[in-house]
């Protein structure tokens, strides 16, 4: 038995490497010049603070040490990023399109999972339905046709434009009300006896006891609308509005040769969901085990 | 004034579901709607439609030697079967792998989960070198596909793992002790007992894989742009083309848009039963 | 299994990540601009002119030294204008200005390549400037004349219509620079070379600049200097270098595999050929003497073996830049980029390409991208200044002071700024004659014609030995390039047939 769990924990810990390899290449990487990745694209550190080239350099033997740029500081590529790329201004416009679509989505979903839980109304199980079945065309096929919507609304090219398809998320709603169902009645009725309207149990009773699985959902949804890629890329031309993706692919466009300034902005669009991620771990892994829900 | 009340009640639960169901409704129903009617039209992001055309768009798509629909579905095939194959066999594994390993579970889900959370621009902005670095993959026709896939089984080796770890802790101890009572080896418990229990979370991840991959896009955009040789023009990176980045073709692209979906459609039925078994809703 | 204090990490992690959040929105969320200026909170100037190009100071920092002084010149001048600029990337183009065009803030003016012109035009997406140019007060012959007689007439091929059914041309664009595809040479490969080698010696200009009298300038090569196939084969065959274990160490020629069609278009023009006909209507690089110059191409790889294997992530103006190319097939325009690239290097030459066995005379193609002013411009005569004076010679000027880029217009080559041009980058010395000698480059839906052609081309290049042996892809090049050939004609069928219907569209919409 042991034995097949060190194994097992061998096994673990290399895949564990690889899973992080890609990682330490981006950061290693951001950290070269120019030509220091040019010469060596492989290594994770950077030549000039290789011991190899340190030593070399130290006994007056040629080294990468003495290329121009041996200077370059380990956060030149990020600065240039900013200065040049403008990448703060595509972060910033993430966080907005996240946290907008966030709480609104959250917002529209929260109600919306309370009436078809609690409500008693005409129609409910048939436009539950139809909300089942808006669930059923997969994006990519919805590329175009959210294009067109956006498009008749003359919302193409602006924020609202990104923002409003985002508004719509029936999966959330499945979840929370879910959620809600198991909350007990008992505690509804109570509220009401003490003379609360929907929207006070909504609120007072609900909300307090649902909120892991609030948390999670708001949380997948953040990540979600943060790594929107194709739809931005359809929507958007002005760059004053790109989120952080748009941008990363139109600065791989722009810079044919300065992969290491890539690589730093790369670094400046992953950390953000890495810190996200790390904070609120339970909830996240928490939501997956219990539903599957992608982000 | 009972009556008002009353009244306001009956529309409260409306009120409620009226935006999250309108916004749903407006952006599936209704766009696809609009796309089915540019579908039959010849379209042109900026002019409009131009002219009437029927199914010609269809036809083209179907039958026109130089269609991008059956070499894309094809690419998009191979594509597919690659990353439910990769995903079955290394996310399982490494549940398995990670139970039994019992130290560090939580670290290590941790570590695998990070692709997860990545955009994937990111991923393939880094893979494109690593890819390059190691033997050129996205330069050779016959690698490059298969390459793609594997940047996408790796993202989502993590979060299939939790899946997986999710299913098999939901496996009763007592079954396994019963079996090695009966003398079973490892092997033969996998086969009896973890697999069938496996079943419903095995079918959801096949599922959920297939329509996740019968949409890959970002990697081709960032990594390829549809070579070498269009070996890797998969259908979400055609109908991208045609609509956006050529003239005149969005009428053409919504058409392949809606054969696409005819071909997931089966799928995407699949995926709403297992949602049902896992009671996601009633 | 916790080893540092989790819940305090957590805290912390926490924290930073609501400083994070928080100093996002603040740090330039592209958003403000419009908000403060929509208040009414920050005093822009009158109009506001959004002009549009794919020149990014991220490629190269002389872009943006040219347009802080083309913004800064103008403004000068033109203190009721502010010219907003904004770079796209030039594989973008087309999607980001359609979605632009339908969209919030589409550009007033842009440079356009001459892929995309005719398009933009057919589909109604530009203005006209026949109105604009009959009202122009200029006089033909002065620096801010912009009419057809300035330019040379290459570069005045691809910004009108064809003027069919006695109709004048429709003028969609005024040119802003000439360019052309070249051969570019490593000299001091070749200077080295000549040491014992006559052939390559005779590259070389002569100072006195007739007839073989006259020192050898060892900064400039002819124009003309290769004479055939042949020669140039044999020339890259001589200065291909090859280490012990057989890799290439310097390359004679290198060849990129994916730029297909656009990498064997002036081959073709150099073989008497053409790619297509001038209305856009069909396809003509099938055409015998195609076939024999995309088997020049694939042989010059596999036979003469003067290339290093084909490689996505190095490309061909990389390894020029290492010096480890002899000769790579570039642009007019690719001098600064290199001599930035490589901190100063300038001893390269520029040459057209050699005539082929159906082709006479040195020759490549050649064209002029343009500025052009969006139907969506609201401001046309604050537009119509900015193109003016972009497209006039002032410009051309200031692109020459910049960017080392030669005019497109006759009188650019008299002045004193064009000698000491010369004399700054020797490497320009033949681009004049090259420009002159070209054909008109392809220019009816890239995009798509790319598309089918590129990846057909690439197989052809990759699989040669294959398709020779009859195992290949295809059973022979012809039938390779007879493929593409239909599937181009019907691009170029369905192109013209929706040029039919928007124009039916318009006219309806006129009336």
């Amino acid at each position: 038995m042991k034995g097949s769990r060190r194994i097992a924990l061998v096994a673990m810990t290399l895949g564990a490497l690889l899973m992080v390899y890609p990682y330490a290449y981006m950061v290693g990487s951001s950290m070269k010049t120019r030509k220091e990745f040019a010469e060596d694209r492989r290594s994770l550190i950077p030549s000039r603070y290789q011991i190899g080239e340190q030593l070399a350099h130290f006994q007056g033997e040629p080294s990468a040490l003495d290329w121009p740029g041996a200077d370059w500081s380990m956060w030149r590529n990020y600065v240039d990023a900013i200065r040049y790329g403008g990448i703060d201004r595509y972060l910033g416009n993430s966080f907005i399109y996240a946290v907008v679509i966030t709480s609104i989505q959250l917002f529209f979903n929260i109600l919306a999972a309370y009436a078809f839980a609690r409500m008693r109304f005409f129609g409910r199980d048939l436009l539950f339905g139809m909300l089942l079945a808006t669930m059923m065309v997969p994006p990519a096929v919805l590329l175009i046709p959210n294009f067109l919507v956006i498009r008749e609304l003359g919302l193409v090219d602006t924020l609202w434009g990104v923002i409003i398809p985002g508004f719509a998320g029936a999966f959330g709603i499945f979840l929370l009300r879910q959620a809600f169902l198991n909350i007990p009645a008992e505690l509804e009725h109570a509220a009401r006896i003490d003379g609360c309207g929907s929207w006070g149990i909504l609120t007072n009773v609900v909300l307090p006891l649902s909120k892991p699985a609030i948390i999670t959902l708001g949380l997948f949804t953040f990540m979600g609308a943060w790594n929107m890629f194709e739809w931005p890329l359809v929507v958007l031309s002005n760059q004053d509005y790109y989120p952080l993706t748009v941008g990363l692919s139109l600065f791989r466009s722009e810079t044919t040769a300065d992969w290491p300034r890539v690589f730093a902005a790369s670094v400046m669009g992953a950390a953000p969901l890495i810190v996200l991620f790390l904070v609120a771990q339970r909830y996240l892994v928490g939501g997956i085990s219990l539903s599957g829900m992608k982000t | 004034m009972a009556s008002r009340a009353l009244w306001a009640q009956r529309l409260l639960p409306y009120l409620y579901i009226g935006p999250a169901l309108t916004v749903a409704c407006v952006f599936s129903f209704v766009s696809m709607g609009i796309s089915m009617w540019v579908s039959l039209h010849d379209f042109d992001a900026f002019a409009g439609a131009s002219e009437f055309v029927g199914f010609d768009n269809y036809h083209r798509a179907l039958y026109s030697d130089d269609s991008y629909f059956w070499l894309a579905m094809r690419h998009t095939a191979v594509y597919v079967v690659l990353s439910v194959c990769g995903t079955l066999l290394t996310a399982l594994p490494l549940a398995l792998l990670c139970l039994r390993a019992k130290v560090g579970q939580a670290l290590f889900r941790t570590l695998y989960f990070l692709p997860s959370i990545t955009p994937g621009v990111v991923l393939a902005l880094v893979f494109y070198h690593i890819f390059g670095n190691y033997g050129q993959l996205l330069d050779n026709s016959w690698t490059a596909l298969p390459a793609l896939s594997l940047l996408g089984v790796w993202a989502g080796a993590g979060y299939n793992m939790v899946i997986f770890l999710a299913g098999l802790t939901e496996i009763p101890q007592l079954l396994y002790d019963a079996a090695v009572v009966d003398g079973a080896n490892r092997w033969q418990q996998f086969r009896h007992i973890t697999l069938p229990m496996l079943r419903n979370t095995l079918v959801f991840v096949t599922v959920m894989t297939i329509i996740g991959s019968f949409q890959v896009f970002t990697s081709v955009y960032i990594m390829t742009s549809g070579g070498p040789e269009r070996s890797t023009e998969v259908i979400a990176y055609s109908i991208f083309v045609n609509a956006f980045a050529v003239a005149g073709q969005m009428g053409y692209a919504s058409a392949l848009a809606w054969l696409l979906f005819a071909v997931i459609f089966v799928f995407v039925f699949l995926q709403m039963r297992v949602f049902r078994s896992r009671r996601i809703y009633d | 299994m916790a080893i540092l204090p989790v819940a305090r990490l957590k805290l912390l992690a926490g924290i930073l990540l609501a400083l994070f959040l928080v100093g996002g929105i603040v740090a330039r969320a592209g958003l403000t601009r419009r908000w403060v200026v929509g208040l009414g909170l920050e005093q822009t100037r009158g109009v506001e002119l959004r002009v549009w190009d794919w020149w990014s100071a991220s490629t190269n920092e002389e872009y943006g030294d040219y347009f802080a002084a083309i913004e800064a010149e103008f403004e000068a001048r033109n203190p009721d204008i502010d010219i907003v600029y904004q770079v796209v990337p030039f594989g973008n183009y087309v999607q980001k200005l359609s979605t632009a065009m339908v969209g919030d803030t589409p550009p007033d003016v842009f440079q356009s390549s001459v892929y995309w012109a005719e398009g933009f035009h057919h589909r109604g997406m530009l203005r006209p400037l026949n109105d604009l140019l009959d009202a122009d007060p200029a006089v033909p012959g002065t620096p801010s004349y912009v009419g057809e007689s300035a330019y040379l007439p290459s570069a005045w091929r691809h910004n009108h219509t064809q003027g069919r059914g006695g109709k004048p041309p429709v003028v969609y664009g005024i040119p802003q620079i000439i360019d052309a595809s070249c051969l570019l040479w490593n000299l001091d490969i070749l200077q080295a070379a000549a040491v014992e080698d006559e052939e390559i010696r005779a590259l070389f200009q002569r100072r006195d600049d007739d007839g073989a009298e006259g020192d050898i300038d060892w900064t400039r090569i002819r124009w003309d200097a290769i004479e055939s196939w042949d020669h140039f084969r044999r020339l890259t065959r001589k200065l291909t270098v090859r280490d012990e274990e057989g890799e290439i160490t310097q390359a004679g020629f290198v060849l990129s595999s994916s730029s297909g069609a656009g990498l064997f278009s002036p081959w073709l023009a150099a073989n008497g050929g053409r790619f297509q006909d001038a209305a856009g209507t069909r396809s003509m690089f099938a055409s015998p003497n195609g076939i024999e110059t995309v088997e020049f191409i694939a042989r010059l790889y596999w036979v003469d073996r003067v290339c290093p294997p084909f490689r996505r992530q190095m490309t061909d103006s990389e390894l020029f830049k290492e010096r480890h190319a002899a000769v790579v097939a570039a642009g007019t325009w690719s001098g600064k980029d290199i001599t930035r690239d490589t901190m100063g290097w300038t001893h390269f030459g520029k040459t057209a390409f050699p005539p082929g066995p159906s082709g006479d005379g040195p020759s490549t193609v050649t064209w002029g991208n343009m500025l052009v002013i969006t139907q969506r411009c609201e401001n046309v005569d604050a537009a119509w200044r900015y193109v003016k004076f972009v497209g006039g010679l002032e410009g051309s000027l200031l692109r020459s002071l910049h960017l080392g880029y030669n005019g497109p217009r006759f009188d650019f080559y008299a002045t004193e700024r064009w000698q000491q041009a010369l004399r700054q980058r020797p490497y320009l010395s033949n681009v004049k004659q090259i420009c002159l000698a070209g054909d008109k480059l392809r220019h009816t839906e890239i995009i798509a014609v790319d598309h089918q052609a590129n990846p057909i081309v690439e197989s052809v290049l990759l699989h040669y030995p294959e398709i020779i042996d009859g195992q290949g892809p295809y059973p022979s090049v012809e039938v390779a390039m007879k493929t593409a050939a239909a599937n181009v004609d019907n691009v170029y069928r369905r192109y013209n047939e929706q040029v039919e219907s928007w124009l039916a569209l318009r006219e309806q919409a006129r009336d």
